[in-house]
């Protein structure tokens, strides 16, 4: 039988797309980024992970279904990175897709694009991390290759019309430079179809490797606010920021 | 005769409405003594009289004689003491101020002590008793669209019918209305008066509209929206004077005022601003200055054909609540499959502001419980919330939001079960004690039960409420106090401690019969040493919890209510009624958490116990649609046909109007039946605690009443925060 492993779920989720949504975090991550603030969820054979049958994971999710429908929400599949394990998400979305859920997935992008071929069918809106768009810079910040990321976003919104929301952490000491900015700028700004912009702020905590102390991710509001002006700059509309 | 009809005054009331609201809220609790001086005239000076017509002639004279504060509210009449918050005193119930007041408001602790004169201690010393219960909503229509002549036409038709008792108790009605009537008019000479006196020329207009409808209403049917609320108003400020105390409530006033509504909607802020005024009137409901007298308006719903009864003034309460900043009077919204939309988004939207109100109660199950308790479906679909969240009809019944000997705390009847039935020791399993429990509530209820009825004729005989008693559909013709007779008499049942008791039963299943990590002398032991073993505290924080839609627990609710069932069944088979069951707290949980002694669910002795039918606080960790969810698994037409509380804190950053829009859809849409959302700003309410100055219209849900949070004891505030940092750790 098919599986997933899963790393957590959450309920009453409100940032991961539209209503009020069932987040399930998968477990396994092809990155590796300092300020990951769940890097528990990295490793895919982490023994803390619960694996679950599909239909028993449905129900176990569909608790909020009422909540879903009353909110025009669904369910989110994250991570971790969840098209590590996309033959059961495929199937796992085709599932939801019968009960008439709303399906979300939120990716990095870095797998092979296979993998995202073979979800997008059961998708109705993408969220798609870019983090940066320069190859050395996120290489050194996440240890994946930028033109995976960037090339299977482009199949996306050429190959299929689902709606994407491209996420943007801004994070301390790594994309918040203006040179940086405007290049995520540019690059988003050129894509062949709109899409939807929202800028996140980094979180509180992350662990720099190189360092031995704790470093924070999270940008002083002046600054984020100048990311923005940045984007805005470009002619780029943005998604107001989630309180 | 009836005069012409006039046309509505179109004042200016918003500058009036502030004015109001200031002087009403700014006023700090003092007592006026001049009923308790009038009533004590009365009952010397008619002490020969029977006590039914005693109580109407002194109505009658606290009515001719009190002093009429046309200043703190000008825009209606109507005042039960001579300034804002100023206590009007029924030394007939008693000179104290009630313990659950105390841990709302600890300032109020002996606040009647030195303020009430020897002489009149001593007069109410062995005369003073229980009784102005309140806990009803009288049929409006009688106010609004018929007059009060109209009852004394009624009285006069069945004068001489029934024994001597029913006569006299008409007459007693007769004294009362005559003297409400007389009341009113008293109102429009002074209004007259203090028209010429005022240079404020809206304030004169307000005074000379008063005094044109006072001398109408409530006498006659009322002409227009201003007059039928100033009926509405006059009439309920004198059922308080005749010596209710607390939970009289309005019904369903969008439903009493619908011929109204075209004159609503022609002009809805002028409705609306009406609408305020008049919960500002309610409001000055003096009985206990700032505390609550948990006075409930229900508004909107369906009626038994399904068809949406909103109208103007459904939205004219909703904004008019808006406007002002009252947290008692409670507004109530019936919510239902047909609700119109903008009525759904108001609501959120006032919601999400954290206004606290209005509070949603949904027509489906609560009718419908009403009727599967034999109530007619026209009338079940009339129901209005009484009191905190306790339910009734206008008119027609109350007994269910009044309980009279019959209430009962889960938790603390298990507690007695484990600490004093030494059978408890040996249970095998989880059966053998609800076995226990199941008996040990039969023998609570039972003899509560059984003294009901005379209970009732004791307080009806030594404080008959002939007013209110007359204003109830068929009052004139039955001739009898509304305690011992109204169109339905069914019993009620508040219930408290059920969270708890569930958690309580979770842990013991788990810990003691499952994984056997515990034995039940061992878990009784210490729960009699107040938990001082911390690893035992430790297990049972760590045992499943009532509220996060997790079975092992959630189960152990329904077959603490099937248990109630079987109690219920026992005790009709035992030849005494049959009570609906209403989750009731106001804010007793602190009151019922000092009594109780440690408890299986890991609570200490003398701390307070669940503040609703949802979580304890702080024993979520899923967030508030598992809440909802694990509330939704018990069939509250089944099980909660009295109404029930429930409690649901959010922080602001889950608090968007779409958000608490889906929350009641999802809810109210799936059996849910009342549901309290109060969004709580963590360091608001730290700096309101640090500046209330700058947060008097700071109003918050408590529990089964709201308040003004500056104005809460030290007690309920850090219990809000609390609340509020639970929430907040979901966010």
């Amino acid at each position: 039988m098919e599986t997933l492993r899963v790393h957590n779920i959450q309920r009453f989720c409100l940032h991961d797309g539209p209503g009020i949504r069932t987040t399930v975090f998968l477990q396994g991550c092809s990155l590796r980024c300092w300020w990951c603030h769940n890097p528990n969820s990295r490793p895919i054979d982490d023994p803390a992970a619960t694996v679950w049958s599909l239909p028993a994971l449905a129900k176990e999710i569909e608790r909020d279904a009422r909540f879903w429908r009353a909110s025009g929400g669904g369910v989110t599949l994250s991570g971790g990175e969840p098209l590590l394990q996309a033959e059961g998400v495929e199937a796992f979305m085709t599932l939801l897709g019968r009960g008439g859920h709303h399906r979300v997935i939120q990716t990095a992008g870095c797998v092979a694009l296979a993998k995202v071929q073979a979800v997008a069918p059961q998708v109705d809106l993408w969220l798609w991390d870019i983090k940066s768009v320069d190859a050395q810079t996120f290489r050194s910040g996440t240890g994946g290759s930028v033109n995976q990321t960037l090339d299977n976003l482009l199949w996306v919104l050429n190959a299929t019309a689902t709606p994407v929301r491209v996420r943007v952490p801004v994070i301390a000491g790594f994309n918040d430079a203006p040179t940086e900015a405007r290049r995520i700028a540019d690059w988003l700004a050129a894509l062949p179809r709109p899409v939807d912009i929202e800028l996140l702020q980094g979180h509180d905590l992350g662990r720099d490797p190189s360092a031995s102390a704790v470093k924070s991710a999270r940008l002083a509001d002046p600054q984020f606010t100048a990311v923005r002006q940045t984007m805005r700059d470009r002619g780029l509309t943005l998604l107001d920021i989630p309180s | 005769m009836i005069a012409t009809a006039t046309m509505p005054t179109k004042i200016a009331l918003a500058p009036i409405l502030a004015a109001a609201q200031d002087r009403l809220f700014g006023a700090a609790d003092s007592v006026c003594l001049e009923r308790a001086r009038l009533v004590t005239e009365a009952w010397q000076r008619y002490a020969d009289d029977p006590v039914p017509v005693k109580r109407a002639k002194a109505l009658a004279h606290i009515l001719a004689n009190m002093t009429l504060d046309s200043d703190t509210n000008p825009i209606f009449a109507g005042c039960m003491s001579s300034g804002p918050r100023k206590w009007m005193l029924t030394p007939e119930h008693g000179l104290d101020v009630g313990g659950q007041v105390v841990i709302e408001h600890d300032d109020l602790r002996g606040f009647l002590n030195d303020k009430v004169p020897d002489d009149l201690r001593a007069f109410w010393r062995g005369r003073s008793g229980t009784g102005g219960l309140g806990h009803f909503a009288i049929d409006q229509s009688v106010v609004v669209d018929r007059g009060l002549r109209s009852v004394l036409d009624e009285l006069a038709a069945c004068e001489q019918d029934g024994d001597a008792q029913q006569r006299e108790y008409r007459a007693a009605m007769r004294i009362s209305i005559e003297a409400v009537i007389d009341w009113a008019h008293r109102w429009a000479k002074q209004a007259r008066i203090k028209a010429q006196q005022t240079d404020d020329p809206a304030v004169a207009a307000c005074h000379l509209r008063v005094a044109e409808a006072c001398q109408n209403v409530p006498e006659h049917p009322a002409r227009n929206l201003f007059e039928a609320l100033q009926a509405m108003a006059l009439v309920h400020l004198a059922m308080h004077i005749e010596g209710h105390h607390m939970s009289v409530s309005i019904g369903l006033p969008d439903r009493a005022l619908a011929r109204f509504g075209d004159e609503a909607a022609a002009d809805p802020d002028a409705a609306a601003n009406l609408c305020a005024a008049f919960a500002l009137k309610v409001a000055e409901n003096a009985q206990m200055g700032k505390a609550s007298m948990t006075q409930c308006f229900t508004i909107g719903g369906a009626d038994h054909r399904g068809i949406d009864q909103t109208n103007a003034l459904t939205f004219a309460f909703l904004e008019g609540f808006d406007r002002v900043s009252v947290s008692d009077p409670h507004l109530f919204i019936r919510w239902h499959r047909a609700t119109p939309e903008a009525v759904k988004n108001k609501v959120a939207k006032m919601l999400s502001r954290g206004r606290s109100m209005p509070l949603v109660v949904t027509d489906e199950p609560t009718a419908g419980g009403f009727v599967d308790a034999g109530i007619a479906a026209p009338d079940a679909w009339n129901y209005c919330v009484i009191g905190c969240n306790e339910l009734g009809i206008p008119g027609l019944l109350f007994d269910t939001a009044m309980t009279i000997g019959t209430s009962i705390n889960e938790l603390e009847e298990l507690n007695r079960v484990l600490l004093d039935d030494a059978r408890s020791q040996d249970v095998a399993d989880m059966p053998a004690l609800l076995s226990l429990l199941e008996d040990r509530c039969v023998a609570v209820l039972e003899p509560g039960l059984r003294k009901r009825r005379e209970a009732k004729a004791r307080i009806a005989a030594a404080f008959p409420t002939p007013l209110s008693s007359a204003l109830m559909e068929g009052g004139p013709q039955r001739g009898c106090d509304l305690l011992m007779g109204m169109p339905y008499d069914i019993a009620g049942c508040y219930n408290r401690g059920f969270s708890n008791a569930v958690n309580a039963l979770a842990a013991i299943e788990q810990l003691v019969f499952e994984n056997k990590t515990l034995t039940m002398s061992t878990l009784i032991a210490s729960l009699r040493e107040n938990l001082a073993d911390a690893s035992v505290v430790d297990q049972l924080a760590a045992a499943p919890k009532w509220g996060n839609d997790d079975d092992r627990a959630d189960r152990w609710a329904i077959a603490l209510l099937e248990l109630r069932k079987r109690v219920w069944d026992r005790l009709v088979a035992m030849g005494l009624p049959r009570a609906l069951v209403c989750h009731v707290v106001r804010s007793l949980h602190h009151l019922d958490g000092r009594r109780i002694a440690a408890s299986a669910d890991g609570r200490f002795a003398g701390t307070p116990v669940g503040d609703s039918l949802g979580a304890v606080c702080g024993s979520t960790t899923q967030g508030p649609t598992a809440m909802l969810a694990s509330v939704l698994k018990l069939d509250a037409r089944r099980y909660f046909s009295g109404g029930t509380n429930l409690n649901l804190t959010l922080p602001p950053s889950q608090a968007a109007p779409p958000v608490i829009r889906a929350l009641i859809d999802g809810f109210c849409g799936d059996g849910g039946q009342e549901l309290q959302i109060n969004v709580l700003d963590v360091a608001q309410l730290r700096q309101a605690r640090e500046h209330p100055e700058r947060y008097r219209d700071l109003v918050v849900r408590v529990a089964g009443l709201s308040a003004r949070f500056i104005e809460l004891s030290d007690t309920e505030q850090l219990e809000l925060i609390a609340r509020a940092e639970a929430a907040a750790e979901h966010a």
